[in-house]
C-alpha cells in the first residue's frame, strides 16, 4: 500500500512537472559530429561532369579583393560594398556549400569569418552590433526607407574604404546603430546549397501537385501555402528564404552582387557606386572568350571559359544532398511522429526531379523535407520584407535535409537550439514584424500554430525522438 | 550662282575655323586661369577630388570652351580611377546629346574615350574630320593616338600632325598615355629603415603607404587600353611580390614591437594564402615560400634569443 502511495505521488509530481515546465527532459543533441555528411558531387555524375563540379568547386572558394591585386585574393570586384569575400566564407558549415560557420561546429569550429573581414587587408569598419564572433554570418536588410517607404534591401556591412587594394575610395558604412534603434533592420543567415540542383530540376507540375495532395489535412490544421513565382514567366521561383529567386543562377549571380559586390552579366550594374569607389569595368564577372589560364587561346574547358556565377549555380547544381546518419530507434520513432503531428505536411520529405541532362539526376526521388512554398509564420518570425509574392510574415517552408549539422537556424540565426527554432514556428512574443497587416489567422497568425500545440501535446520522450529525428538529417 | 553661294559659305566656314583665334590657343583670360589652377600643388595624387576641383571650378564657370574642357579632362584621366572614367565618359555623351548640332561637344566625347576604347575614339574623330576636315583639336588627336605606343603608325601621326601644324603652327602634340610614375620607392625605404633599427610602427607604415603608392600606379595601367594585356599581368605580378614583402616586414614589425599575437595572427593569413595559392598553382605563390621560410627562420631565433641559455 504504501508502495502504491510512492508510486502515485512520484506520477503525479512528475506529470505535475511536466505540465507546468519546470522539467524540460527533452533538448536539442546539437549539430551532429563526425565527418560532413555532404559537400560532394552528385553521386552518379560521369566523369567529365564530376570533374565541372571540383573546378567549380574552387571557384566557389575564390576569395576576391578590390581588383585581384592581392595574393591569395586573386578574384576581381570585391565591394565597395560587402558581406563577405567569397562564396565559403559565408556557405561553410559542415562543409563548403553549407550554411553559416562557427565556433560550435564539431567539424571545422571557426569563429565568424565577418569579424576578420571588417578590417581586413586594412579595411576600417566598425563591426555591427549584431556580428559577434560566436553568432552566425548575417546580412542586413532595412526594412523601410527614411521617408518610410518600403526597402527590403540589403545594405552591406561593410566597405571597401582603407584597404590598400582601395586607395582614394572613401565610403562611410550603414548606419546600423540607427536602423537597429529605429527597429528598422532584420537579419538573414546562407542558405545551404547541397543538392540544389535536384530541386531545380523538380518539375512546377510536382510542386503543385505535392502542395494540393494533402489539402484536406492543411485546411484542418489552418495550414495554407502558395508559391512565389516569377513576374516574367509565373513559374515557380524556390530558392532564398522567401523563395524569391527563380534559378540558381539568378540566385548565384544575385549573391555575387550583393554578398560580395562583384557585379556579373546576371546582375551587371555595381552596387553603391560612387565614382571614386568603382575600380573595374563593368560586369566584373564575366564569360572568358580568352582562356584565364594563358590570355591567348580561345578554347578551354567549361570551367575555365565560364563566369564565376556559372561555375558557382553549376557547383550547387552539381553537389549531391546531404546524407542522414543510420536510423535509430528514436529517430524512427522521430520521423513517424514527424509526419503524424503535421510537421510534413510542409516539410514535405519526399519530392521527385523531372528530365535532366545531368547524369543520373532525373526522376531522382530525393527528401528535401520542404514544399518550397510560402507560409505565413506569424508576427513573431515575420521581417517585414515582402518579396515577390512573399509578403511580411511569409517565408518559404525551409528545407530541412543537412539541419542535423547546421548551427543556426531560422532566417536571421537567432537560435542554436532546434527546440527554441520549433516553438518560434508559433512564437508570439518575438520581435518580428508583419508591418501591422493582419495575417487573418488565430494566435500569432503563424500556420504552424496548430501543428506547434500537436508537438508540444506530445511526452518529452517523443519530443526527444523527434529532435533526434531532425539531427540525423 | 547656287555652286557660287555653297562655295562661298564653305569658304566662309573654313575661314572661321582657321582664322578663329580661339581655335589653336584659348583666349589670354582663359589661359591665364589655366594656368592658376596647373600650380595647385599635387600633395597626394590619390585625392581625386582635390586634386580635379580647380578644373571642375574652371568648366563650370567656363562651360563653352573647349579649352577648360580638355584641361578638365586630362586632371581627370591623371587622378581618376575607373568610375571616374566611367562617369566623364557618360558626362560628355550626355553633353554631346544635349548640345547634338555642335561639332565641339562631339570632339569632347570622342576625347573623352581616348585611352579607354581608342578604336572608336578613332571612328568618332575621324567621322569629326569627314565632315570638318579643318577642325584642328581632332587633327591634334589624331596625332597624339597614332604617335602612341599602343597605336602606332607613324604615317597616319606624320599626315595628321602636318594638317594641325598648317592649321595651328604652334600647336603641341602631347605625348598618350602620360609617363606613369615610377614605381614607389617606400617599400623599400621600409626595409632599409628596419634595417637601421627604425620605429616598428613607423616602418610599417612606410611600407604601407609605399603598397597603396603602388596600388594607385596600377590603377593608371588596369583601366587604359594603351597597355597590353601582358604588360598590366605583369605589372599586377609586381604588384603581388610587393604585398609578400609588406607582409613580411608587417610581421618582423610586429614582433619587434613584441606584439607577438598579432604577428602570429598576419603570419598565419599568410600561411593560409600560400596554401591557396599553392592548390592551384599560382603564380602569385613563387614569393611565398621564401618568405614564410624566412620568416619562420627568424622566429626560431627570435624565439632561441629569449630562451637562450643566458
Amino acid at each position: 500500500m504504501r508502495l502504491k502511495n510512492l508510486l502515485a505521488a512520484t506520477l503525479c509530481l512528475s506529470l505535475l512537472a511536466v505540465l507546468t515546465g519546470t522539467v524540460r527532459a527533452q533538448h536539442d543533441p546539437g549539430p551532429r559530429g563526425g565527418a560532413a555528411a555532404a559537400g560532394g558531387a552528385y553521386p552518379t555524375l560521369k566523369a567529365y561532369e564530376q570533374t565541372f563540379f571540383s573546378q567549380a568547386l574552387l571557384r566557389f572558394q575564390e576569395v576576391d579583393s578590390v581588383a585581384g591585386t592581392i595574393p591569395g585574393e586573386n578574384g576581381t570586384g570585391l565591394g565597395p560594398t560587402f558581406n563577405g569575400n567569397s562564396c565559403a566564407q559565408c556557405h561553410a558549415q559542415p562543409f563548403i556549400g553549407g550554411s553559416s560557420p562557427g565556433l560550435t561546429s564539431p567539424q571545422n569550429p571557426v569563429p565568424n569569418p565577418q569579424v576578420a573581414l571588417a578590417t581586413l587587408d586594412q579595411a576600417k569598419n566598425i563591426i555591427p552590433s549584431f556580428i559577434t564572433a560566436d553568432g552566425p554570418v548575417r546580412e542586413a536588410r532595412f526594412v523601410r526607407n527614411h521617408n518610410g517607404s518600403p526597402d527590403g534591401g540589403v545594405h552591406g556591412l561593410f566597405t571597401i574604404s582603407g584597404r590598400t587594394d582601395a586607395v582614394g575610395c572613401s565610403m562611410a558604412q550603414p548606419n546600423f546603430a540607427q536602423a537597429l534603434a529605429a527597429n528598422n533592420v532584420i537579419f538573414r543567415i546562407p542558405t545551404p546549397t547541397f543538392g540544389l540542383g535536384l530541386v531545380e530540376m523538380t518539375p512546377d507540375n510536382t510542386l503543385r501537385a505535392n502542395l494540393v495532395s494533402t489539402i484536406s489535412q492543411k485546411t484542418q490544421l489552418g495550414i495554407g501555402g502558395a508559391f512565389n513565382t516569377s513576374g516574367n514567366d509565373g513559374t515557380i521561383t524556390r530558392f532564398g528564404w522567401k523563395a524569391q529567386n527563380k534559378s540558381l543562377i539568378i540566385f548565384a549571380g544575385e549573391a555575387y552582387n550583393v554578398e560580395q559586390g562583384v557585379s556579373n552579366e546576371l546582375f551587371p550594374n555595381e552596387r553603391s557606386a560612387i565614382s571614386g569607389c568603382v575600380y573595374n569595368g563593368s560586369p566584373e564577372d564575366y564569360t572568358n572568350i580568352l582562356n584565364p589560364n594563358n590570355g591567348t587561346s580561345t578554347t578551354g574547358n567549361a570551367s575555365d571559359m565560364s563566369s564565376d556565377v556559372v561555375n558557382f549555380a553549376n557547383f550547387m547544381m552539381l553537389s549531391a544532398p546531404p546524407t542522414p546518419a543510420s536510423p535509430t530507434p528514436s529517430t524512427t520513432n522521430g520521423s513517424n511522429l514527424f509526419n503524424s503531428i503535421g510537421c510534413a505536411l510542409c516539410h514535405s520529405t519526399t519530392l521527385t526531379t523531372g528530365p535532366s541532362h545531368f547524369t543520373g539526376m532525373s526522376n531522382v526521388t530525393y527528401h528535401p523535407y520542404s514544399d518550397f512554398a510560402l507560409h505565413h509564420m506569424g508576427s513573431g518570425l515575420a521581417d517585414g520584407i515582402s518579396q515577390g509574392a512573399a509578403g511580411p510574415d511569409q517565408f518559404r517552408t525551409a528545407p530541412l535535409w543537412g539541419v542535423g549539422q547546421r548551427l543556426f537556424f531560422l532566417h536571421d540565426g537567432r537560435t542554436s537550439d532546434l527546440l527554441q527554432a520549433i516553438q518560434a514556428h508559433a512564437d508570439c512574443s518575438g520581435s518580428g514584424r508583419n508591418n501591422g497587416r493582419g495575417s487573418g489567422r488565430s494566435g500569432c497568425g503563424s500556420e504552424a500554430t496548430q501543428v506547434i500545440n500537436n508537438f508540444n501535446g506530445l511526452s518529452p520522450s517523443d519530443q526527444q525522438d523527434i529532435l533526434n529525428f531532425l539531427r540525423s538529417l | 550662282m547656287l555652286l557660287r553661294l555653297m562655295l562661298f559659305a564653305l569658304l566662309s566656314s573654313a575661314t572661321a575655323w582657321a582664322g578663329q583665334p580661339g581655335l589653336c590657343e584659348p583666349a589670354a583670360e582663359i589661359r591665364a586661369k589655366l594656368e592658376k589652377a596647373a600650380t595647385v600643388p599635387v600633395a597626394d595624387p590619390t585625392a581625386f577630388e582635390h586634386n580635379v576641383a580647380p578644373f571642375q571650378a574652371l568648366r563650370e564657370r567656363y562651360p563653352g570652351d573647349r579649352f577648360v574642357h580638355e584641361r578638365y579632362q586630362d586632371a581627370v584621366q591623371q587622378f581618376g580611377i575607373e568610375g571616374h572614367l566611367r562617369q566623364l565618359t557618360q558626362d560628355y555623351q550626355n553633353l554631346a546629346l544635349e548640345h547634338s548640332g555642335d561639332l565641339m561637344y562631339r570632339y569632347l566625347f570622342a576625347r573623352s574615350v581616348i585611352g579607354r576604347d581608342t578604336v572608336s575614339a578613332l571612328q568618332y574623330l575621324n567621322g569629326i574630320l569627314a565632315e570638318r576636315p579643318d577642325f584642328a583639336p581632332a587633327h591634334r588627336a589624331l596625332a597624339e593616338i597614332y604617335g602612341s605606343e599602343a597605336f602606332h603608325d607613324a604615317e597616319k601621326e606624320k599626315l595628321e600632325r602636318e594638317k594641325l601644324f598648317s592649321l595651328c603652327p604652334a600647336a603641341v602634340v602631347a605625348r598618350r598615355p602620360a609617363p606613369l610614375p615610377e614605381p614607389s620607392p617606400l617599400i623599400e625605404h621600409a626595409e632599409k629603415l628596419f634595417l637601421q633599427n627604425g620605429e616598428p610602427s613607423r616602418v610599417a607604415a612606410t611600407a604601407l603607404e609605399g603598397l597603396r603608392a603602388d596600388e594607385w600606379r596600377l590603377q593608371r595601367i588596369r583601366p587604359v587600353d594603351w597597355y597590353s594585356a601582358e604588360y598590366k599581368r605583369q605589372s599586377q605580378r609586381e604588384l603581388h611580390a610587393e604585398y609578400w614583402r609588406v607582409w613580411s616586414l608587417q610581421v618582423r614589425c610586429y614582433r619587434r614591437a613584441h606584439q607577438l599575437k598579432e604577428a602570429a595572427d598576419l603570419l598565419l593569413v599568410m600561411e593560409q594564402r600560400a596554401a591557396l595559392l599553392r592548390s592551384r598553382s599560382d603564380p602569385g605563390y613563387s614569393d611565398a615560400p621564401a618568405t614564410l621560410a624566412r620568416l619562420h627562420a627568424e622566429e626560431g631565433q627570435s624565439a632561441q634569443a629569449t630562451h637562450g641559455p643566458h
